[in-house]
């Protein structure tokens, strides 16, 4: 009787035998297999960024983590919420982030959690001390970007930073993980797939403990690729020191291919700090800071291009042959059109002006008369083809359009018709015609180039670990000037006599043979804007230049003297210094 | 003196069979350590051999008067184990005589049986329940203290041992019936005087991935190695589960996983047969015993060995609570060793005393 309740007892032992070693033998052979094979990533070290010398301009630093394996534990810690609390205590390093990390990152109990993350060197040292006897962490090398110019090219590099879920979401199927850093802005962001390479991995057998046992498979990651600039590290450096404290863009372009040599947006910020995380409130006071350090003024800023815009109506005007360049126009100091009266910007006026002095001096009233002879819709017209109105295409995210006005529009948004007025306003820069930096500078390459629009370009070519070049990018033309050789070297030698005796004057005591165009756009909210935009030399121009001022005041006082020195760097350094050639 | 028809020859092979087999299994587990418990494991198998022979050829009635004499002691000692103890992570299970420890705990399973059998066959069945009080008394003191060490599985067995001979030696069967169910109406009470983590191994048994990281942990392991086995097992010494030391206290608790994973549901199937083998060979040695003592003798060692093999697989495939009892022959551990071959040596010696006067007993 006792050996058969035995016996029946031994029968339900081998009945639960039969179930977990044969009918589940399949699930729990994929659960040994997930004990023991484990995926370690092998990282692709994300290209380096080198300026058109090949200067370091973004590289990495190696960095330091923490991981553990939640499975090994087991035994030495009742909860890993208590050797999360021994960590934060042995670290100095608040729990809750701890905490976040872990909840975050956690895939398996036997996969390791990269719970501290960004260390540098000096902490780690400290740190292994208290590790090593413990073995229940392990030391994560992985990478962050560094930034060795700061500020001065974050507008244009951007940053990376650890990827947001709603990143990772968004390029599901890109291969992202969380944790992994992604570029955030700037060419960072623009070149992310170029740069960031492919992860490779190892399939490797571990113990319980999550340490390697032996290598099952290997695949080997592909480096990034590093990404060669248009940008002169030196000349992005002079722009930048020349704005000062003012709020502002300097672009420095080759007129002959787009090719972007500085590119400098004040004030600027510190991209390094991004880098290794902010935090929510950190980063509400960077958005809500009211100078807006976060904002690219080169590319994203849309104002009202004031007397730079006078350019595209001489060549308007000289195309539809309303005026020759001799032809002369009496400035008395007002316009009267219809019952308004419009003032020319010198009080007394200009007396007899014909086109050349006419830019060279800014007189409003003649181009009073060019812009009510055009018309708006001819104006509009023209300024479209000249490439307002829309992106530029130079390679950073988040460029603005800029905005021509027409009179369906103001129709339609202002309930009212397009009056003269506006077409007055309108010939001189101003009203409701809004353009960015870039813009200007694509224009202002095209003049000087004799007509080509060219795409600006900050990158110039993609080259692998050994310095091939894997990919060039060659000068993109977008379109011409709808207008003559003749017609631009008409406005070309007023925008010259503008530098020998007008509003550029400031520039004419300098060794350099430069043309060039004030502005002062009126600001509903403060002082103008001051403009400048030129190109030297003036025979054969191998540098178009913008530069822009808030609330700087005139152009001719304000921004004049900032192209006078990023100018006089450049061809100090380039058509009479070592490097001579190389500005091309 | 030794009389070759006097020794039964079928039991001892099965036992050196099983002892063999758990060596060789024993051999396997503790590989990637590259620790002492296989050697010191063979030493202890020497020693237990001894122990077995030198049991078969004394003659239990000698034994059995000192019955009384023995369990004091081993009482004694418990009381000790509980002062001068010493054992791992809060644990007093050990006690120490100069380079020799051992746990008094195990010692007190064949001494249990002892005083049982003599106390049964010198006054009869149990008729009364005062007799029925008594006898759960005898029990139930060493389970306290064992409980208290703690070590719940061993308190287990000396409960159990007391049921068993409620069940073959008491005049009606309501005895051991009522006994039963009212201690299962008990089992509340008890939840109240279980540790926190005694509580905690009971809930994870209700759910396993409840806490993986904790005493799931271990319940999981276990059936993952047993299920990477499958029908025919993955070969000896191919086990990569405790290699890779995923299975926790794979020497002790969990050995019978290794077997599992070695040799698969076939390689079980021989090791349940064998130790049913086993079983049914003392069992015949029961029906064949002399005299009433020899009888329930035969009867507490095939109880014991049963509970521990039963125990130990089923907490090893989850159907029970994770408890630690070890497998006859094949855990590590000293002390358990010895009390498995003493227990068996007992069986031996009653086979040999039969040969006194013909006889038997049919239950
Ligand atoms: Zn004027």
């Amino acid at each position: 009787m006792l050996m058969a309740v035995y016996c029946l007892f031994f029968l339900i032992l081998l009945a639960r035998l039969w179930y977990i070693q044969v009918l589940m033998e399949r699930h729990y052979k994929a659960a040994a297999q997930e004990n023991r094979v484990r995926l370690v990533l092998l990282k692709a070290t994300r290209g380096t960024i080198y300026d058109r010398n090949g200067s370091v301009l973004a590289f990495n630093l190696p960095s330091y983590g923490l991981s553990f394996v939640p499975a090994s534990l087991k035994g030495r810690y009742s909860s890993v919420e208590d050797f999360l609390k021994e960590l934060s205590g042995e670290l100095k390093i608040p729990y809750d982030e701890l905490c976040r990390n872990y909840k975050r990152r956690f895939y398996s109990t036997y996969w390791p959690v990269l719970v501290i993350d960004g260390l540098p060197l000096t902490q780690v040292i400290d740190i292994r001390e208290w590790l090593m006897p413990q073995g229940v962490l392990n030391l994560e090398v992985d990478t962050r970007r560094f930034y060795p110019w700061g500020e001065i090219f974050s507008h244009v590099i951007g940053y990376t930073a650890e990827i947001s879920e709603a990143e990772l979401k968004l390029y599901s199927g890109k291969g992202y993980r969380g944790g992994d850093h992604i570029g955030k802005t700037g060419l960072e962001k623009l070149y992310e797939d170029y740069l960031r390479g492919v992860d490779g991995y190892q399939e490797i057998e571990v113990d319980a403990l999550g340490r390697r046992v032996s290598v099952i498979k290997e695949v080997l990651p592909k480096n990034g690729f590093n990404l060669l600039l248009n940008i002169d590290k030196h000349l992005q450096k002079v722009a930048y020191d020349a704005l000062g404290d003012r709020r502002g863009a300097v672009i420095l372009m080759n007129p002959k291919n787009g090719a972007v040599l500085a590119l400098v947006s004040k004030p600027s910020y510190d991209p390094n700090y991004f880098v290794w995380g902010v935090s929510p409130s950190e980063w509400k006071s960077f958005i809500s800071d009211p100078l807006r350090p976060m904002y690219n003024r080169a590319v994203q800023a849309e104002l009202p291009p004031g007397s730079l815009f006078k350019t595209l109506v001489a060549l308007a005007s000289l195309s539809e042959k309303i005026v020759s360049p001799k032809q002369q126009f009496y400035c008395s100091g007002f316009m009267k059109v219809g019952n308004r009266v419009f003032k020319c910007w010198k009080e007394g006026g200009h007396g007899f002006v014909n086109l050349y002095r006419a830019i060279a001096h800014s007189c409003n009233v003649y181009f009073y008369n060019l812009g009510i002879q055009l018309g708006v819709r001819k104006i509009a017209e023209y300024a479209e083809n000249c490439g307002f109105g829309r992106k530029t295409g130079i390679d950073l995210p988040s460029e603005s359009e800029g905005f021509v006005p027409t009179p369906e529009w103001k129709e339609k948004y202002f309930k009212e018709f397009w009056y003269p007025g506006d077409t007055v306003n309108l010939s001189i820069g101003q009203g409701f015609l809004l353009v960015t930096p870039i813009q200007m500078a694509t224009f202002v390459s095209a003049i000087a180039n004799g007509g080509m629009l060219y795409q600006p370009m900050l990158a110039k070519a993609l080259t692998d670990g050994d310095g091939n070049v894997i990919k060039e990018f060659s000068p993109k033309s977008c379109g011409k000037l709808p207008f003559s050789k003749s017609i631009i070297e008409e406005v070309k030698k007023g925008m010259r006599l503008a530098v020998t005796e007008g509003t550029a004057k400031l520039l004419s005591d300098s060794f350099i043979r430069a043309a060039g165009k004030t502005g002062s756009a009126q600001n509903p909210s403060g002082q103008e804007y001051a403009w400048f935009m030129g190109f030297a030399p003036y025979d054969n121009p191998e540098i178009a230049i913008v530069v822009l001022i808030e609330e700087g005041g005139a152009g001719g006082s304000a921004a004049v003297p900032v192209a006078k020195k990023v100018l006089e760097f450049f061809f100090g350094r380039y058509a009479y210094g070592s490097n001579k050639g190389k500005g091309g | 003196m030794f009389r070759f028809k006097e020794t039964d020859f079928y039991l001892i092979g099965v036992i050196l069979l099983l002892v063999g087999l758990g060596t060789l299994n024993l051999y396997s587990a503790t590989i990637p350590q590259k620790e002492t418990f296989f050697y010191k494991q063979l030493i202890w198998n020497i020693i237990g051999l001894t122990c077995l022979f030198l049991f078969a050829f004394y003659d239990y009635h000698r034994l059995m008067k000192y019955s009384s004499f023995l369990y004091v002691l081993f009482l004694v000692l418990l009381l000790l184990v509980l002062v001068y103890g010493r054992g791992t992570g809060g644990a007093k299970r050990w006690i120490s005589i100069g380079l020799f420890s051992f746990q008094p705990s195990e010692l007190m399973k064949p001494v249990m049986i002892l005083l049982y059998s003599r106390l049964l066959s010198v006054r009869g069945e149990v008729k009364t329940w005062g007799k029925v009080f008594e006898l759960g008394l005898y029990a139930l003191l060493p389970a306290l203290l064992i409980a208290k060490q703690p070590d719940l599985g061993t308190a287990v067995v000396m409960l159990f041992l007391f049921l068993v001979y409620l069940f073959v030696a008491s005049s009606h069967l309501k005895y051991f019936f009522i006994v039963t169910f009212s201690s299962l109406g008990f089992l509340p009470v008890l939840w109240e005087f279980l540790k926190d983590y005694q509580k905690r191994r009971l809930l994870v048994f209700l759910d396993p991935d409840y806490d993986p990281l904790g005493v799931g942990y271990n319940l999981l392991q276990s059936k993952i190695s047993l299920g990477s086995g499958g029908l025919f097992g993955v070969g000896f010494l191919k086990g990569l589960q405790h290699k890779l030391r995923f299975l926790p206290e794979h020497h002790t608790d969990f050995i019978f996983c290794v077997w599992g994973e070695e040799f698969g549901f076939v390689g079980v199937v021989v090791l349940l047969s064998l130790y049913l083998l086993l079983l049914w060979r003392m069992y015949k040695v029961a029906l064949l015993a002399k005299d009433k003592e020899g009888f329930y003798i035969v009867c507490g060692v095939i109880s014991l060995f049963f509970l521990h093999i039963f125990v130990n697989i089923a907490m090893t495939v989850g159907i029970i609570p994770v408890k630690g009892l070890p497998l006859p022959f094949f855990s590590y551990g000293g002390s358990a060793t010895l009390s498995f071959f003493i227990s068996a040596g007992l069986v031996l010696s009653v086979y040999r005393w039969r040969f006194a006067k013909e006889g038997g007993r049919s239950w």
